[in-house]
This record gives structure tokens, sequence and C-alpha cells, in this order.
């Protein structure tokens, strides 16, 4: 099995996607992340939905968990505040937050050189260089793992 | 001279150059520094481990070793975020109530806790406070690191360059109490003066706004009860400990060790965060340090310059004071005041040694003026580097020079009135 037999189509936002509709996004289709692409739709970069969280909740926060005790339920509307005017391309562009370089792998790629592609790159998700199609497509690592189970069941 | 104390002075030279500069870990200078010393003759391992003179200052690291455990514990409970909001609270979500309130627990904690430890406690609950008053919160920064490097002035455990005074001076945790805490007392309420002025345009009332900071939960912050119980009942022992310590002749170092001990003890915690906020690299960078300056005392450098120093100053101390309390402050504004105290303190102890009572206030000028110079500038004390990278993470970029307009009005007016300070108070 190759990548290009398990790619599938992801949701692909643009830099100027405001972070308030990403996280809308994620949180409506139980997304493990999104796809950014540049202004030539191409892709370019991957946020995890840890990568989205990082950005909403304030530094001053992480810095000291004693804190988050503190604010309560008045608190999550702090987190609309703290997103309210940014961008996906200002997450991206953030030092503090860990966004990654679209991970590339060939078509024919096998499970294992995927995984281990993966794991390197330390991403959820690859894309798939397919000169074939229109539209970008995608290994995801649940899409992966499924693929690998599905060969050991084949061949117990 | 010979070859061996030219090259010692060499090494020392460059070596300040390095951390001035921070071209490379400081660390790294005094560790390398010190190896310089040793490979060039200037020192050996009889000095380096044995000599209180020449040697590494053990009362100092072990000293810092203790309060960073302790406080890194101490820290885990809660205790310091309570105070902030609850007093914050208290100042019923005024923004120049609670800036008094910051500055005046800042200038507390500090003084019992290591500047930079104090300011990571305190300034994400300024930002958060901030953030519910919809204000900017670069003031409440501001105002909180200067109310730091002037409160850690106050005790011999307020700011390293205090315990290496200490310990060379053989000052202890009273006399050191109170010859500075009175005027430290002053100086921040002089701090919280300024601070209305600097900051006018900060302190808008909205009464909605102040709502959302008493919403604001802070009996939440205290997660482990027993924890912050037993913590507060050994660093009661501790305190007890250095203010009788003159009496039970147990050295400071000794009381922190003890306490961290017992605290360690009694918190039951994983390694990992008892001595997480242990900070190796800053207890490494003083022995070094000691090495390099304890070298040149060994080869007599620092004698030489003291004799010029004691011709120079003959007996006007009060002459002596006023140089060292303006030049320490210019200086340590500059560069790090932890190596400038370190190079000063033999030197100062010479004079004081042969000038007896009359010379000791040059102990008070040194402190004074290397712990308040650190307000100077964006560079001047580490607390202040820790500070602007809080509020860089957090979207608030405090340029050097917005840091340094205000530093120069709270360091001129702050190092100006210890002149006088210490003519009425010794000379007059």
């Amino acid at each position: 099995m190759h990548a290009s037999d398990i790619a599938v189509s992801l949701t692909v936002v643009d830099r100027s996607t405001p972070a308030l509709d990403a996280i809308r996004l994620i949180a409506e289709q139980d997304l493990i992340g999104l796809v950014v692409a540049e202004a030539d739709g191409h892709p370019s970069s991957v946020v995890s939905s840890v990568d989205l969280t990082r950005f909403m909740v304030p530094g001053y926060l992480l810095d000291d968990l004693s804190l988050t005790n503190t604010v309560g339920d008045t608190g999550v509307d702090d987190l609309a505040q703290t997103l309210d005017g940014r961008t996906i391309g200002d997450l991206v562009d953030d030092e503090t937050v860990a966004a990654r370089a679209v991970l590339v792998v060939p078509p024919g790629a096998g499970l294992v050189e995927i995984a281990a592609r993966m794991v390197d790159a330390r991403t959820q998700v690859a894309l798939v260089d397919d000169p074939a199609r229109d539209t970008p497509v995608f290994v995801t690592l649940p899409g992966l793992l499924d693929a690998v189970v599905e060969h050991w069941d084949a061949h117990r | 001279m010979t070859v061996q104390i030219v090259l010692a002075v060499a090494v020392f030279v460059a070596a300040y150059v390095f951390i001035a500069t921070e071209k490379l870990p400081r660390v790294l200078v005094a560790l390398g520094g010190a190896a310089a010393m040793v490979l060039i003759g200037a020192t050996d391992d009889a000095a380096i481990f044995f000599s209180e003179d020449t040697g590494i200052d053990w009362n100092v690291v072990f000293l810092l070793l203790g309060m960073m455990i302790i406080v890194g514990i101490l820290r885990q409970t809660g205790l310091f975020e309570y105070l902030a909001i609850g007093a914050s609270k208290l100042a019923k979500g005024r923004p120049f109530r609670i800036m008094v309130m910051l500055i005046v627990i800042t200038a507390v904690l500090s003084a019992f806790l290591d500047n930079v430890t104090t300011i990571l406690l305190v300034a994400p609950v300024s930002l958060l406070v901030a953030q519910r008053l919809g204000k900017s919160p670069v003031p409440f920064l501001l105002a909180e690191v200067f109310a730091s490097n002037i409160g850690g002035t106050a005790t011999l455990i307020g700011d390293p360059p205090n315990l290496i005074i200490g310990s060379r001076g053989d000052i202890g945790f009273n006399e050191f109490l109170t010859e500075l805490a009175p005027i430290i007392v002053v100086l921040i309420a002089v701090l919280v003066g300024l601070c209305r002025v600097l900051f006018r345009s900060t302190f808008s009332y909205d009464a909605e706004r102040a709502e959302r900071v008493m919403a604001l939960d802070e009996r939440e912050a205290i997660r482990d009860p027993g924890l912050l119980i037993r913590s507060l009942v050994v660093v009661g022992l501790v305190l007890v400990g250095f203010v009788t310590s003159t009496f039970t002749g147990l050295e400071p170092a000794l009381v922190a060790l003890l306490g961290a001990g017992l605290l360690v003890l009694l918190a039951r915690l994983e390694p990992k965060r008892v001595f997480g906020d242990v900070e190796w690299e800053t207890l490494l960078f003083f022995a070094g340090l000691f090495i390099m300056v304890g070298s040149l005392v060994n080869l007599g450098v620092i004698e030489a310059i003291g004799e010029a120093a004691k011709g120079a100053v003959g007996d006007d101390y009060f002459g002596a004071s006023t140089v060292l309390l303006f030049g320490s402050a210019l200086f340590s504004g500059i560069v790090d005041n932890i190596p400038f105290v370190a190079t000063l303190a033999p030197l100062t102890n010479d004079i004081v040694q042969s000038g007896g009572a009359d010379a000791r206030p040059l102990w008070w000028a040194l402190a004074l003026g290397a712990d308040l110079g650190g307000n100077l500038t964006a560079v001047g004390a580490s607390a202040n580097v820790v500070m602007i990278g809080i509020a860089k993470r957090n979207g608030h970029h405090i340029s050097f020079w917005e840091f340094t307009k205000y530093g120069i009005v709270v360091t001129a007016v702050t190092v100006g009135l210890c002149f006088p300070y210490l003519w009425l108070r010794y000379f007059s």
C-alpha cells in the first residue's frame, strides 16, 4: 500500500483566515489540525489543534499554571479576546507556536517510509506530491495507522 | 610585574569584556577564566576549595542553593498568586491602587527572594490583571521590576551582590536589614510617587473592567494547602534562623541549607519539582568568578590596587562612599553587577579593614549603588531582561530605550536620595 492509496482531502485554510474561524472549524469538524496554504493555494504548513489552542491561551497563563484556576468561566471570554483580529498567518509566524512546514511524501512512498518520515518531522499530516491530482491530498496519521492495522489483520 | 601577573590580569579583563558584552554565556566565560587562572599557576586546588579569602565563597554558593530550593518549592503552592490577586481585589480594581499594591508586594518579596524569581512570580499576575483592566501591562511590569531591584537591596539575601558583600565584609542578616531597610522603605514610597507621574495616563477607572478583576478567585490559586502550610512554617524558621544567626553562630548559608533540607523532607515532592528551579549555571558562574578574583588576590594584584585606593581615599570615607555609590550605580547599570561587586568586595574590604568603623559605610554605598544601578538600563539587571522577555512573549515589546528612559529617572532619583542618607546617617 502506498501514499496515493490512503491519501484523503483535508480542509485547507489560507493565511488570512481569522484564527477564531479556524478554531470553529476544528471544533465543528473534529479536526486534528489544519493545513495552511499560501496565496497561490500551495499548502505550506500544518497547524495542529494544539498549536491553535496554544495561540488561544494567553502566554502568562502558560507561564504560571496556578493562575488558570483563578480566572473561572470569565476566562473563556478572554480566550476569544486573545484571538480577536489575529489570523492563521499570525499563528504560523508566531515564534512561540510550533507550526510546522508541511511534510511532502512521494505518491509511491510505502507505509513504513511514511510512518518514519512523519515521526521524524513530528507531524500528523503529510502532503502527497501527486501531479496527477488537481487538488492537494494528504496522508493523516490516523489514516496511516488504519492502513497499518488493516495490513496486520490481512496477513495474520 | 611578573609574566604570571600580566597573564592573570589579561585573563580577568578578557573575561570581564566577554561577560559585559554577552558574546558568550557568562557561565562559560567564568569557568573558562577560572581554568585559565589554574593553567597559568595563579591559583591551585588548595586555594580554590579551602581558602576563605582566595577560593570559592561557599557561603554565597550554598546560601543561594538553599534559597533556590526553598523558593522552588514555595512557588508551587500558589501563595504568590494568591497574594497578588488578593491585593488587586483589595484595591477594588482601581489601576493606581493595584500598581501600588503590586509595587509593595514585589518589593517585600524581593527582599527575601531572588529578584528574577520575584519577577517570574509577579509578572504573569500583572499581565492577567492588566488584561482584565483593559490596560497595557507595560507600566505595571516596569513598576514591578523597579520595585524588585530596589526591594532586593534591603536584605542580605535580596540580591546576589549583597550575598558577596555580606560574606566578604562579615556582615550579618540583621546588620544589613538595619542599615539598608530604612532607606529602601523611603525609596519604595518615592517610587510609588514617581510611577504616579511617569505612568499617569494608565490610571483611568472603568467600573465594568474593575468588576472583571473582582471576579478573579485568588483562593483557587492555592492547589495544595498542606504544602503551603508546611512551606510557610519552614520559611518562618529560616527567617528566624537568619535573624538569630548572630547569636546562634549559624552562618546564613547553613540556615538556608537546613531549611531547604527540612522542606524537601516535608514536601515529599519528586526530585524534578524540588530541584527544577535551582539555577546550576548561576552557581557555577559564581564559583568561576570567585576563582578568578581569588587568583588576583593570590598574586597580590588586589592588595596592590587596595593600597593605591587606600592612599587615594586617605581618611575621606565620605568622598570614597560618594564615588562608590555613584560609580557602582553607573557601572551596574551597564554591566552585570555580580562580577563588579565580586571584584570590588576584596578592595572595599581592604579599605574597611584599615579604616575600621569609620570606613564601614563603604559597604552600604557599594550595595546601594550596585543594586539600585540595576534599574538604569534594560540590561542593568537580570530581572529587567527576564521581565522584557515575558512582556515580549505576551505581545508587548519594550524597547531598550523605552525601558531606559524610565530607568534613568528612577535610578537618578533613588541613587540621588541615597547620597543624603549616607551623609546624614554616617558622616554628618
